[in-house]
């Protein structure tokens, strides 16, 4: 940790070209003011800290309550600039000491940010979450699968204490068997909504205590989408959701994103060239 | 949570951590002071927004509300 006072927060990268005007003026983390520290036509959103969260950072950021503000500010400055440029997200958390090291960061760095920025031109990120109900899958299991309904009967026509074993071990079945009709249904979604993105990334799944739903969140990811493929995107997920529907599938859509999913890389001090 | 997004849905401040947190390009030039425990944080916040929420679907289902937890107009 050095020593320096920590100071300048930055929120992304993106093109000076690109938005043909200035971005409007906007507050940042702390109600201080976003600008910009450009190089080499790259440009740094920044905003100083104030003296209490940059003298002691490290207090700030252990602190959840703080931090939940900083990172719906991080968001808010970030998605407030992806209509009109394209915007390559910084981690939440990137301090630097100084106007020049940003600078520095910048001319360093200008081949891999110019290629990052690219990857994502034209394009919106589009979050999607799939929902399995194990209730329906479990009924229409029942109804539709001939393995179980075979078991059922035998169990029906047997006596109670081999009945028991038998339960036990169709229970067994019908929970394997759910979650590979939950697989199945994954791989497949996945592989339709990939036809019609630029890339696909996964982000974690939530429990219930964080998504809140009565079924389960069984995939959660994210889609790079081109502008001009949104409406074949949505088609797709319609889609999906009516074919899948009646079988206890859902599917959520969240977005448009700043594409944080897609600019996942490292550039530091290892990969120092 | 009330935060929009440029098409105007609401975010769900789970789904913002995720991004936020664990995404994004980690621009690590030589005068970054902190990107140390982000991971701390997160757990930290995963805490608070799971409480946060579970708070306000009791309240929202008419059950004895339990006190939010230090929460600030969510």
């Amino acid at each position: 940790m050095s020593d320096a006072e920590p100071r300048i927060y930055a929120y992304g990268i993106i093109r000076l070209g690109d938005g043909g005007t200035s971005p409007a003026p906007m507050d940042g983390l702390g109600g201080r003011p976003v600008r910009m520290i450009s190089r080499g036509g790259l440009a740094a959103l920044i905003s100083d800290l104030t003296r209490q969260e940059g003298n002691r950072i490290d207090d700030v950021f252990s602190d959840p309550a703080l931090v939940k503000d900083m990172v719906l500010d991080h968001h808010r400055v970030l998605q407030s600039m992806v209509e009109q440029y394209t915007v390559l997200p910084l981690r939440f958390g990137a301090v630097f000491a100084s106007d020049d090291s940003i600078a520095a960061a910048l001319e360093a760095r200008h081949e891999a940010l110019c290629e990052a920025l690219e990857r994502l031109d034209g394009a919106y990120e589009w979050g999607i979450k799939i929902f399995g109900d194990r209730t329906i899958l479990l009924r229409r299991l029942r109804e539709g699968s001939p393995t179980v309904r075979a078991a059922r009967e035998q169990i029906a026509a047997t006596s109670e204490g081999r009945a028991f074993f038998l339960r036990r071990k169709l229970e067994q079945i019908s929970e394997e068997e759910i979650e590979h009709d939950i697989g199945r249904c994954i791989a497949a979604s996945l592989q339709s909504l990939a036809s019609t993105a630029r890339a696909a990334a996964t982000l974690k799944t939530q429990p219930r205590a964080i998504h809140g739903r009565a079924d389960d969140m069984v995939w959660n990811g994210a889609y790079l989408v081109a502008r001009d493929s949104e409406e074949r995107f949505f088609e797709c997920v319609a889609a999906l959701k009516q074919a899948n529907g009646p079988s206890g599938f859902d599917y959520e859509c969240t977005g448009p994103w700043p594409p944080s999913s897609f600019a996942e890389c490292r550039m530091g001090a290892s990969d120092e060239p | 949570m009330s935060l929009k997004t440029g098409h105007g849905r609401d975010v769900a401040i789970a789904d913002l951590l995720d991004r936020a947190l664990n995404k994004g390009v980690v621009l690590w030039g030589e005068a970054t002071i902190s990107l140390a425990g982000v991971d701390l944080i997160y757990v930290g916040l995963r805490v608070l927004v799971a409480s946060l929420e579970t708070a306000q679907r009791i309240r929202g289902t008419g059950m004895t509300a339990a006190e939010s937890p230090g929460e600030q107009g969510g």
